[in-house]
């Protein structure tokens, strides 16, 4: 009798618990979007009769307080059309799919009654997409814990497994991996001042005995990759260059990268190897087909590069096309009933083209203002790196921007706005 | 292994269900194995430091005790103190003294050529010296008797919960209950777990958002608005309170659930409404320690108004070195000091304040001596308060942080005002259940909607 009481009691708690989780959740979530509101109207207060705009989207809009492309849009418009009276709003969402944002487009609009929408959403539905192929058992909470712990676990259980399969072993290497963070920590310092001083190869080797370590974390691993290919590069040993590309997401983008790479029949084999087999692991993102296809064109390959470049189309084509006919289309149809202005645009490093060929033979592709973020970026990453401008890789090909991400965004927003601002 | 990892919950599901079937000496063997390991995470290679330590003390424990000549026992209590002390210089102080030595060689005109070694600091090598010195220190004093039994010692001396952070126990309290068979009771694994998410909320929730605040502002070198600065020492003020005290929580919370009962390290110290207050509130198993270990030998407040003054210095100068070899913890040390003296010599006027205005500005006393704390360099500290008192200019923004800072302190304010209130730090746990589920509820959509899960270590265990 004891044990039933108990457990019922016990029953009773966790369900309580559940439920007010839940509200809470949901409170919060009110609270936040009255904040949204009061602030709103304050501004709207401070400039009467102002034009709205409204940026909707996930949490690549939403940023951080002070890092999100709003924020810096309404500062060059600020700055540069100091006569215009117009109030920007983040309405960014985090972790929100193209379907949740476009349910919520009519309660936002009547609550900012906005002049112009501009939206940059869909990473959710790919993601999502992605999921929903997974079988059910990683798809359930419990699934995904167990499925989290036993990979955590496994990691550090066998630490050399993951060392075997994913660094090329280098022999100069003797010394032992050092352990502690702040070892690590000196060891990168190390390299940076040997690298200064002009000794390259010493420096190479400490960063080499580095990313090999056993406990170093992302984020000095992406430094330290980062270091190598810089010294790699700048010591023209493209080979090794080359072979490393496998292991980090952060080339050295150096202007002339094509054009010493691909046109040099010792190396094309290789790259082209290496490249095509990135973006076979990478099926979801079509970025790195594209980057075939443009080293494949500077060989003179043309018809390799056809064939890659078609296949990337075809991806973004699908990607955007299983959005656009469900949510683009409602979006936009709702928004032009109501007079608003839509303005619609791809991650950044994406090519905004296709986006605007899939409106291309709808009666109202006039009416939209497309924005292409897709060259700006692709020149910057391949000119400075892809973690100048991003903080991560939440998209495969783009993710949460960095201020100058933010700040390149805002630009071209405002280029292709011009002529709708005057 | 940080509290809030992946692995230290591995451990302890690995830990916890076998201490449950096991009888008291394998329970015992267990903590020590499992403590010896949990150390072993950080750097294995200082297992041996806290090995030696142990090994000292334990004998001359037995020594202290067995000899009956005053002289033997003098003569064994100093083999414990020097190398206790030694091993802390050593790895704590070397290079700190060092290079002070040098700065003041070349300020003279000296040239001298740095050869400070590259000592890597062990993790709370503080915390326990100062544990296993109370040990032989009481024993010496004859409060104490030694246990003749090595492991069960040793357990006491690297008991995980509060081997790196604290609180620093006392051989009197914490040994019986290592050596006693313990029971433990469904009203300590109520509060343990209580205590242990409410560390877990003020680490990942307050702590992390309030390091985001404060971070910022105290790496800017260049000359900031006031306003910031006194943001930027607000939040650390709460932040360096979060971040200990979650620690200590945990590790209590942590050690009732082994039916261990650990001395409580804060009590609500941001009430104080007077430096002494402060002190009896604030990093409590520290600051008793200094004040039997070394206020009270030193002559305490019994031998006359100067001599009370400057063991109350030198005590908080020392204190401020244990926080860490830097010149900036001295002047904090000294500060804190100051300030008790100043308490000492106004003892017997009145202030006819209220008592909330009297914590008003006694906390803004306190965030003062933070910012000495936290500051990296005396450069900083001067610039730093110029800023504070002469540089103001507000802008909103600013006011968008001060609202940020204000609502992350908002539930700590509210659950420390209960506390306060009815004088017993684990209220929540008398509420009724539909009460305290809410709270739960409400706690853990901060944690899980607005916590940051980095990897991040705990202020106190550099020191």
């Amino acid at each position: 009798m004891k044990t039933i009481q108990f457990i019922l009691k016990l029953f009773t708690r966790v369900a309580t618990f559940l439920i007010m989780l839940e509200l809470c959740f949901l409170i919060g979530g009110k609270t936040i979007q009255w904040g949204r509101m009061l602030v709103y109207q304050f501004q709207l207060a401070q400039r009467q009769g102002a034009r709205v705009i409204l940026c909707i989207g996930d949490s690549i809009t939403q940023g951080s307080p002070e890092n999100n492309y709003p924020h810096f849009l309404q500062e060059l418009i600020d700055t540069r059309l100091p006569d215009k009276n117009i109030i920007i709003i983040n309405q960014g969402t985090a972790g929100h799919s193209a379907k949740m944002i476009a349910a919520k487009v009519p309660m936002w609009i009547d609550q900012y009654l906005p002049d112009a929408v501009i939206t940059m959403f869909g990473g959710f539905d790919l993601i999502k997409e992605q999921k929903a192929q997974d079988p059910w058992f990683k798809k359930s909470r419990v699934g995904k814990t167990i499925m989290t712990l036993s990979s955590a676990i496994k990691q550090r259980l066998t630490p050399q497994l993951k060392q075997a399969t994913s660094h090329p072993p280098s022999p100069e290497v003797t010394n032992q991996p050092a352990s502690t963070n702040n070892q690590l920590l000196t060891l990168y310092l190390q390299s940076q001042i040997l690298k200064q001083s002009g000794r390259v190869q010493e420096s190479l080797q400490l960063l080499l005995r580095l990313v090999e370590s056993q406990s170093i974390n992302s984020e000095l691993q992406t430094k330290a990759y980062r270091d190598i290919m810089d010294v790699l590069w700048q010591a023209k040993q493209y080979l090794p260059y080359i072979k490393y590309m496998q292991y980090t997401h952060s080339y050295h983008w150096d202007e002339k990268w094509m054009d010493t790479l691909c046109t040099n029949p010792q190396y094309i084999k290789p790259l082209l190897m290496v490249l095509n087999l990135r973006a076979q692991k990478n099926p979801r993102y079509p970025i790195y087909y594209e980057l075939v296809a443009d080293c494949a064109k500077t060989a003179n390959m043309s018809a390799y590069a056809k064939e890659m470049s078609l296949k990337a189309t075809q991806i973004r084509r699908k990607q955007i096309e299983s959005i656009a006919r469900k949510h683009y289309e409602t979006l936009v149809t709702l928004l032009l009933e109501k007079n608003i202005q839509p303005v619609l645009m791809e991650y950044p490093l994406r090519d905004g083209k296709i986006l605007e060929e899939v409106f291309n033979n709808t009666a109202y592709n006039r009416k939209i203002i497309f924005v292409n973020n897709g060259p700006a970026f692709i020149k910057g990453v391949f000119k400075e790196g892809y973690s100048e401008y991003f903080l991560d890789h939440h998209l495969g090909d783009s993710g949460h921007l960095t201020q100058k991400g933010n700040r390149l965004l805002a630009e071209n927003i405002f280029e292709a706005l011009n002529d709708y601002l005057k | 292994m940080l509290f809030h990892s992946l692995d230290f919950l591995i451990f302890i599901l690995i830990v916890y269900p076998l201490y449950l079937v096991l009888p008291h000496k394998w329970q015992n063997f267990l903590l020590l194995v499992a403590s010896y390991f949990f150390y072993g995470c950080w750097d294995w290679r200082f297992l041996p430091l806290i090995f030696v330590s142990t090994a000292v003390d334990y004998f001359c424990g037995l020594k202290i005790f067995a000899s009956e000549h005053t002289r033997q026992r003098k003569f064994f209590l100093t083999v414990s103190l020097c190398s206790n002390l030694g091993l802390l210089a050593i790895f704590k102080y070397f290079n700190f003294f060092i290079d002070s030595f040098i700065v003041m060689l070349n300020s003279l005109g000296i040239s001298a050529h740095p050869a400070t070694l590259s000592i890597i600091l062990p993790v709370g090598i503080s915390f326990y010296t100062f544990q296993t010195l109370s040990y032989t220190i009481d024993i010496y004093r004859g409060e104490l008797k030694p246990t003749s039994r090595f492991l069960d010692f040793a357990l006491f001396v690297c008991f995980f919960p509060q081997l790196v952070a604290g609180p620093i126990e006392r051989a009197t309290n914490l040994l019986p209950q290592i050596l006693n068979k313990r029971i433990i009771s469904l009203d300590q694994i109520k509060q343990g777990c209580f205590l242990i998410f409410w560390g877990l909320f003020e680490k990942i929730f307050m702590a992390s958002l309030l390091a985001n605040i404060a971070d910022p502002i105290f790496a800017n070198n260049q000359s900031q608005s006031g306003s910031l600065v006194l943001i930027a020492v607000y939040a650390f003020a709460f932040q360096i309170f979060c971040d200990f005290d979650a620690y200590s929580n945990i590790a209590r919370g942590l050690a009732k659930c082994f039916g261990i009962e650990i001395m409580n390290n804060f009590n609500i110290p941001y009430l104080s409404r007077n430096p002494r207050e402060f002190w009896s509130r604030w990093h409590i198993s520290l600051s008793t320690w200094l004040k039997d270990y070394l206020y009270i030998p030193l002559g305490g407040n019994k031998a006359g108004q100067w001599i009370t003054i400057r063991n109350l210095l030198l005590t908080m100068l020392l204190g401020g070195l244990w926080h860490g070899a830097a010149w900036t913890f001295v002047l904090w040390g000294f500060y804190h000091g100051a300030l008790l003296v100043g308490h000492r010599l106004m003892k017997n006027i009145v202030i006819p304040l209220p008592d909330w205005l009297k914590r008003l500005s006694f906390f803004h006393l306190v965030c003062l001596g933070w910012l000495f704390f936290r500051a990296r360099s005396f450069a900083q500290i001067a610039r730093m308060s110029t800023d504070l008192f002469s540089n103001w200019h507000i802008t909103p923004d600013h006011g968008a942080i001060l609202i940020r800072l204000i609502a992350i302190c908002l539930p700590l304010w509210l659950i420390q005002s209960a506390q306060a209130r009815s004088n017993n730090l684990l209220i929540i746990l008398k509420l009724h259940w539909f009460t305290q589920t809410a709270i739960y509820a409400a706690l853990t959509y901060l944690i899980i909607g607005w916590g940051i899960l980095k990897p991040e270590e705990f202020i106190y265990f550099q020191f």
